[in-house]
């Protein structure tokens, strides 16, 4: 995020962890305004309550940062991972972009197909 | 069908009295810009004031089919904002609000603002912003980043594109589109915005734009070098590269240029006679440090017999000669009845090769060819003059010849046809003919993508 926003972020991280119970753990490219936030199960063995729990913790995450002015990845990509929470937090008009430009590219969607949004 | 048009403009123009102006008078001074190319006279001109005014003449140009092009200040020198079609022209100027925000070292700007006011609003706050094209008191951020505009500071610091972190731009549906921000680091998703940077308006519009700015080092030396061998010059220059110092600008100006200079404000400028000279600056934050680097530049190009080494620390002395580089480009069009101007680049290693050539091609078809521009980066601005042929006749078909044959060697040398100005109308011709054929098909599939209708900015770039 915009680096005049970190404060705020990492207000909001800790109050997700008080909230939530997770630890969240932060470190990172602070002078870039770029965190890597490391979102841990240390309680759930098993992982199953874990699966969805998390990932309602990793939107509000990306939620809280989009609000801020910032984005879902300073540096690692969307990929697979991210595609699910880059099309809830793109403005659809950029994604037909995308989709458009890879089939300009790709017309047979033979590469790398699957990746960056859902 | 056209009469139908100006009727629709007409209807417009009740919601936008005093927006949108459609008398002969005022159009008739939108049909060219600084690279001298006539276009037709628009249907008319439109300063909006906002994206949102942008997004309904956007919109409104979509649904009636009417083409438009954006306009700046209208210094570019290819054609990018001349009308080949009957148009309307967007002219930006009064969208030119400046924010400038301390906490993101960043600057919120309007894409009609002027880059040096940007620069200065920067410097209040101690910020900087690098990117200084020559004609940097009167050209808009607008039309830096649609032409990706660089400068003498480029050596050092980059290019326009190196310093947007995010754009808002209107596509030509009418769609508003905010890529990127003031977030440093972005890689979630294609980077689009890097796409309407230097896409010469042909996409869509910029209607924000938010800068990168650096802390403002405050002290800075110019190094002034005057050679009587021009190859030895480029030799110094290349010399330079292997030191560890780190100049903020390489400048080489043929002592033709300066004396086109000379000419033209009946001033006398030292050395002017001579063959070459070197300008290069070094800036920092202590003045002893920029003290020490000039010194040891100085040393550097000592090797290569110069006539003169002067090191001038004074801000006034350094902006004097600023401004005389500043003058080339309209010292030399009013020593020629006419004048092409390129900017080609080339690798820096094979400056001399490409120079050498230059000389060539001078000796044989008796043309002059003045060379100067960002040596540091091998960006060579070719001024190719015709003092001879009065009614310019043969010229016509003879300057084309000798345009190809400079780009010839460019692209030979593996180079390419334009490092900052772009390709606008007054190369497309050359751009079609040097470039892959795969690569014009990649271009016109883009052009089709965010511009179905052919609308924004119609028949630039490629034939
Ligand atoms: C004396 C002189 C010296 C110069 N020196 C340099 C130099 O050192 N380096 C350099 O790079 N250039 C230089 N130039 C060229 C020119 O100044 C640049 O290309 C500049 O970026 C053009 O800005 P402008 O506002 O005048 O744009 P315009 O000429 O008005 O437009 C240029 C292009 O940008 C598009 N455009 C403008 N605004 C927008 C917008 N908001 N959204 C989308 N598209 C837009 C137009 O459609 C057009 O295609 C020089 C020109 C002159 C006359």
């Amino acid at each position: 995020m915009p680096p005049a926003n970190l404060k705020a972020f990492l207000e909001a991280m800790r109050e997700i962890e008080k909230v939530s119970g997770v630890d969240i753990i932060c470190f990172g490219h602070l002078g870039d305004g770029n965190v890597h936030v490391n979102i841990l199960n240390i309680k759930d063995e098993t992982g199953i309550t874990w699966k969805k729990f998390s990932k309602k913790i990793v939107y509000s995450v990306f939620d809280t940062a989009i609000k801020l002015g910032g984005t879902l990845s300073g540096e690692h990509g969307i990929g697979l991972t991210k595609k699910k929470y880059f099309s809830a937090f793109t403005d659809p008009e950029i994604i037909m972009i995308h989709k458009k430009l890879k089939k300009l590219f790709d017309p047979k969607k033979l590469l790398n197909p699957k990746k960056i949004w859902k | 069908m056209m009469f139908f048009k100006r009727f629709l403009l007409k209807m417009f123009k009740k919601k936008y009295p005093s927006n949108l102006f459609l008398d002969s008078d005022m159009t008739v001074s939108y049909m060219n810009d600084e690279s001298g190319k006539n276009g037709e006279q628009p249907l008319g001109v439109f300063f909006p004031e906002n994206s949102e005014d942008v997004k309904k003449m956007a919109s409104f140009c979509y649904r009636y089919k009417i083409p438009y092009i954006v306009r700046g200040k209208g210094t570019g020198k290819t054609g990018g904002a001349v009308p080949v079609k009957k148009s309307l022209i967007i002219v930006m100027e009064r969208m030119n609000r400046i924010i400038i925000d301390t906490k993101n070292l960043t600057a919120e700007v309007e894409p009609g603002a002027i880059t040096l006011d940007i620069q200065k609003a920067a410097a209040e706050e101690n910020l900087f912003y690098p990117v200084d094209p020559a004609s940097l008191d009167s050209c808009s951020i607008g039309g830096n980043i649609a032409e990706n505009a660089g400068g003498p500071r480029a050596f050092k610091y980059g290019v326009t594109r190196d310093f947007v972190l995010g754009l808002d731009v209107v596509l030509p549906n009418g769609d508003f589109i905010r890529l990127g921000g003031k977030t440093r680091k972005d890689v979630s998703g294609y980077n689009l915005k890097d796409i309407f940077i230097g896409s010469e308006g042909t996409l869509g519009t910029v209607t924000k734009a938010y800068l990168k700015l650096l802390p403002l080092p405050k002290e800075k030396i110019l190094v002034w070098a005057v050679f009587d061998d021009f190859f030895e010059a480029v030799e110094a220059m290349s010399a330079v590269y292997q030191t560890s110092l780190t100049p903020s600008c390489i400048e080489f100006i043929e002592g033709r240029a300066f004396q086109a200079v000379e000419k033209m404000l009946h001033k006398p400028i030292p050395d002017a006679d001579s063959q070459a000279h070197l300008l290069i600056e070094v800036d920092g934050f202590e003045k002893d440090g920029v003290l020490k680097q000039g010194k040891a530049l100085s040393e550097v190009l000592y090797r290569f017999s110069p006539k003169r080494i002067s090191v001038l620390p004074y801000h006034r002395q350094q902006e004097k000669i600023w401004n005389l580089r500043r003058q080339i480009s309209e010292a030399t069009k009013h020593a020629s009845f006419d004048k092409k101007s390129e900017d080609i680049c080339v690798p820096p290693a094979n400056l001399k090769a490409f120079l050498e050539a230059m000389r060539e091609i001078e000796k044989v078809s008796g043309v002059d060819i003045i060379c100067f521009g960002h040596l540091g980066d091998g960006n060579v601005h070719v001024n190719i003059l015709n003092i001879k042929d009065e009614t310019g006749i043969t010229w016509k078909k003879f300057s084309k010849k000798i345009v190809y044959s400079v780009f010839d060697t460019a692209i030979k040398l593996g180079g390419t046809l334009s490092g900052e100005h772009g390709i606008g109308l007054t190369k497309k011709k050359y751009f079609s003919a040097f470039t892959d054929p795969e690569i014009i098909m990649i271009h016109k599939k883009l052009k089709k993508l965010f511009d179905p209708k052919k609308l924004l900015n119609p028949k630039k770039i490629w034939k």
